[in-house]
């Protein structure tokens, strides 16, 4: 199946800048998935049509940016098969999913793996697009957060593991002479060590370092 | 109301033509040739006019005139006497003359030769040229020559030689013959003719004697004698007699059998002769005068004229002088058979026997009948007997009818029923108990028995002795007399309601197993209407967002509605499907496709084949024959078996779950359907069991579909069953009747008996 021939438009810029979002469009019934393509780009939206899971999966561009909307019942691969790989995978897009019963057992399985939202094919116009929008924002949200964390490992890597240790202690908000004896270094080295690593990882005071430990613990979580 | 008179006059002559014919005068009959008045015949008689020969003789004319003359005629009969009255030619003369003058008669026959000789006589002066016929007159008494050729008749052997010849061959022992005569101037001549006989008998001359000698001389007659007898009108003594008053005197007293020539005698003691009848002599007579009458010349009218004599009998005297009839001439006549019932009526004898004989015949016939009969009806008793020790017990109601419906018989299983006895029952009509919007049906279907040929069935509702009503399937068969004549029925009855309750209760399970099996499929089914909804409300919603751009993108606007149309109808169809499955419908019965009907079914089901990573396939010929069947009906059977295969590989890796549908022709009447899974496979000691109701190996299944299944199957005729394949899974196979076709016209005409017949039953 060829995808859609309007190219998304790809902005240059930062690698962490998120590219234009995508609408990926999965579905086995040709007439459905035309008619919700209609739909999302009459509001604006761009849009990539898929026949099947295994295409989908097999086609998408490595970097791809959007969210799927993805039919849970299909020949093959099904909708819940779709998002388990995406789940795993290095570029975990938020999925829509639609299904043409509503049971609630599947529901909320779905939901509990981390569906962005659960609708019926016949659900209302207003719900889809905002369902859409949601996962878009999230796609974005969870890109820049990625870039953000990668960022910020990035930081952390450029550490030495001494760097680590006075970090460990001074985020446990320890004073030089009590890393210095902590650590079995005078404290000298660790007032060397607290300037190379605050200069590593961009900070400028150990407020901001705290801040910045925060914000890794928190952006981790919230990727999870 | 009488016709005009010319229409009166020919329907007389028509009946007058008619009496003509019936009377035999328009046949042969001479017309007169005297014009414009009667025909005018006397009849004159030597003797009295008593004289047996004179009225025999006058009888004869007056009836052969009638009934050989066409024209009516004036009869004159005038009596010389002579006999007693000798010496009055002269004045008889005169007083004829007299008497005739006015009415001279155009023809006169003469009888016996006294009178001949009278006319003769007076000839000239008298008689000049008006025909003579004479009779009786022997033709000795002839005189040599007649004056004119207007005398004619036919002479009278009055010879005793043939009578005397008759006697000897019917009495063969004969040594004498007796001859007994008055005429004194005949006995020479007599002599000589009878000279010839004198070789075989002794004559003795009994002539010219008083009568009172002559009969001592015929009682002293010797044995083997008989007597020939002339005739006697004055004895020796100067008495006159009639020949018949001599032969009264003597007769009696004869020794021997008496013959004679004249057939007056009969009656007066003569045993027979040979005879010529004055009733002959009369009518030859009368023959030639009609022709005399009717212009012929006489002496063309005596041509060809005869009366032979004949051998005639008395019975009476043949029995008295004990001569057998064996000797007697072929041609000769017996009179006078007394106690011979048969001889003398032997018409109405005949008739009488007849008749007394087809009587016999007929009781004969009748006895033999009634013989029959009395085995045939005691045969019947004992079948009757036989059927109403049969009837009485059986376990089904049956009543017997008369035609009017009134009730003559019925079976303790009846009477257990409507709760009533014998007598309340007897005599009323059947109709009673029926339910009153039955009646109507059940009426008319028994009265159409009085036609029918087979027996006919019907339904309805009778009511019990507890007041409910129940279906009772009555069977009614015509009964019928010798004749044909209608009788009335025998009916037997069944209670019905049970099984019409469990009819009730399959359709509303297979209503339910629909439903339920439906049920199952619901996600598959909801799925697949929700697509095209989806589709359709989604193009929708572009499409008015595409309407308030501007430009607004026409061509897909056109798109979009197109695909709203296509969606729309595809929703329908699914709709359709989905509620002809759900409906609860009479069966109809048409040729299938199977392949197009399994195709159908796995389209149903594929969504949820496909959930299920089942892959399927059909493996069905092109040139399989349709099968006759319901179509929703079969498809619920597939439907059921795909899912029960469906259902069996659950815990069957997904790469190896398969299901096949495979058809076969069985034989030319039956066709095979087999479902195969690769499934779990059936545990042996449940395969029995497998097409049970409520038997069940899911946990949340409630164990209708097979059972459902075979419902199904069975009710078109076919069997379902279930085996393991040797590679694993299970198949189920089930049997369908080939749908025959009309090679002609293509229509489907029938199904093999045996599937018809089950379908003729109740299907749910």
């Amino acid at each position: 199946m060829n995808p859609d021939p309007a190219e998304p438009h790809v902005a240059m810029g930062a690698s962490h800048r998120v590219k234009t979002a995508t609408v990926f469009l999965v579905d086995d019934d040709a007439s459905f998935r035309r008619s919700l393509s209609r739909l999302l780009r009459a509001n604006g939206h761009v849009v990539q049509e898929y026949e099947s899971a295994a295409a989908f999966l097999e086609g998408r561009p490595a970097d791809a940016s959007g969210c799927v909307v993805v039919d849970l019942c299909m020949p093959g691969q099904g909708g819940m098969e779709l998002q388990t790989v995406l789940a795993k995978s290095s570029n975990p897009l938020p999925v829509v999913f639609l299904t043409g019963q509503g049971d609630i057992p599947t529901s909320v399985k779905a939901m509990r793996q981390g569906a962005e939202d659960f609708l019926t094919k016949l659900a209302p116009m207003e719900d889809l697009l905002d369902a859409v929008r949601r996962a878009l924002e999230r796609n974005d949200r969870e890109c820049r957060q990625r870039s953000r964390l990668a960022e910020l490992q990035n930081r952390f890597s450029r550490l030495t593991r001494r760097d680590r240790e006075v970090l460990a202690h001074l985020l446990k908000g320890a004073l030089n002479k009590q890393i210095a004896a902590a650590l079995g270094i005078d404290e000298r080295s660790v007032k060397r060590h607290r300037r190379s690593l605050m200069l590593r990882l961009e900070v400028t005071s150990v407020a901001e370092l705290a801040q910045l430990a925060a914000e890794v613990g928190s952006v981790q979580h919230g990727l999870e | 109301m009488s016709p005009s008179p010319p229409g009166r006059a020919a329907f007389l002559s028509w009946v007058m033509a008619m009496l003509a014919v019936v009377s035999g005068r328009a046949d042969a009959t001479f017309p007169s040739a005297i014009v414009g008045r009667q025909p005018r015949v006397l009849v004159l008689f030597s003797n009295e006019r008593l004289l047996p020969a004179n009225v025999e003789v006058d009888r004869a004319i007056r009836s052969t005139f009638q009934s050989e003359f066409r024209d009516p005629v004036e009869f004159y009969s005038e009596f010389l006497d002579g006999d007693r009255f000798p010496g009055y030619a002269e004045r008889t003369r005169d007083f004829l003359r007299d008497k005739y003058r006015e009415r001279p008669p155009d023809l006169i026959i003469a009888g016996g030769s006294r009178a001949l000789g009278f006319l003769m006589t007076f000839r000239e002066n008298m008689l000049g040229g008006i025909p003579i016929i004479h009779l009786a007159v022997s033709q000795r008494s002839l005189p040599a020559s007649f004056p004119d050729d207007a005398i004619v008749g036919v002479p009278l052997d009055t010879s005793l030689a043939s009578t005397m010849e008759l006697a000897l061959r019917v009495q063969p022992e004969t040594r004498h013959v007796a001859i007994v005569d008055g005429a004194v101037d005949s006995s020479s001549l007599a002599m000589g003719e009878l000279m010839p006989f004198t070789n075989q008998v002794n004559l003795l001359w009994l002539t010219n004697r008083v009568l009172s000698e002559l009969r001592e001389e015929l009682k002293t007659l010797p044995d083997r004698t008989v007597v020939l007898y002339g005739t006697i009108f004055r004895d020796a003594g100067g008495n006159a007699f009639t020949p018949q008053a001599a032969l009264d005197q003597f007769a009696r007293a004869s020794r021997a059998p008496i013959y004679g020539n004249y057939d007056t005698y009969f009656g007066h003691g003569v045993v027979g002769g040979s005879m010529i009848t004055f009733e002959a002599m009369g009518r030859t007579a009368a023959r030639i005068g009609i022709r005399i009458l009717s212009g012929q010349r006489p002496q063309d009218a005596v041509r060809g004229m005869d009366h032979p004599p004949a051998p005639m009998f008395d019975a009476r005297e043949l029995e008295r002088w004990g001569i057998r009839e064996e000797l007697l001439p072929r041609n000769s006549v017996v009179l006078f058979r007394p106690a011979s019932l048969w001889r003398e009526h032997r018409t109405t004898v005949g008739l009488g026997l007849g008749t007394v004989a087809v009587q016999s015949w007929l009781i004969g016939l009748l006895l033999i009948q009634r013989n029959r009969r009395r085995r045939v009806e005691s045969e019947l008793r004992e079948s009757e007997t036989r059927f109403r020790s049969l009837a009485e017990h059986a376990p089904v109601m049956i009543c017997v009818s008369d035609p009017d419906l009134k009730l003559t018989y019925f079976n303790q299983c009846w009477l257990k029923f409507t709760g009533r006895s014998l007598a309340e029952e007897q005599g009323g009509r059947w109709t009673t108990n029926v339910h009153p919007d039955d009646r109507p049906a059940a009426l008319a279907c028994f009265e159409g028995t009085r036609t029918a040929q087979a027996s006919v069935a019907i339904e309805y509702r009778l009511r019990r002795q507890d007041g409910e009503y129940r279906w009772i399937l009555a069977t009614a068969a015509p009964r019928r007399g010798v004749d044909g004549v209608f009788l009335g029925y025998v009916a037997s009855c069944v209670d019905l309601t049970d099984r019409k309750r469990m009819e009730e209760t399959n359709r509303s399970l297979a209503h339910a197993d629909r439903i339920s099996t439906m049920g199952q499929l619901a996600a598959a089914l909801a799925h697949e209407l929700s697509q095209p909804l989806g589709a359709i409300l989604r193009n929708a919603e572009a499409g008015e967002l595409l309407m308030k751009q501007t430009p607004p993108d026409l061509d897909e606007i056109t798109a979009i509605l197109k695909d709203i149309r296509r969606d729309d109808r595809r929703a329908s169809s699914v709709i359709d499907r989905l509620r002809a499955l759900l409906q609860r419908r009479p069966v109809e019965l048409e040729a299938l496709d199977l392949k197009v009907l399994c195709q159908e079914v796995v389209d149903l089901v594929r969504p949820e084949l496909t959930s299920r990573r089942i892959g399927i396939r059909i493996s069905i010929p092109d040139d399989l024959p349709r099968v006759m069947g319901d179509r929703v009906h079969l498809q619920q059977v597939l439907l059921n078996l795909v899912v029960n295969g469906a259902d069996a590989m659950t815990t069957t890796p997904e790469p190896l779950r398969k299901l096949e549908i495979h058809a076969r022709r069985l034989d030319p009447e039956t066709i095979e359907v087999a479902v195969s899974d690769s499934g779990q496979g059936i545990p042996p000691d449940r395969l029995p069991r497998l097409f049970e109701p409520f038997y069940t190996t899911k946990s949340d299944g409630m164990g209708m579909g097979l059972s459902i299944v075979r419902t199904l199957v069975e009710s078109h005729g076919g069997r379902v069953t279930a085996e393991n394949n040797p590679g694993g899974g299970a198949t189920l196979r089930f049997t369908l009747g080939v749908a025959m076709e009309s090679a002609e016209t293509g229509l489907v005409v029938g199904m093999n008996p045996k599937a018809r017949e089950a379908i003729g039953g109740s299907v749910p």
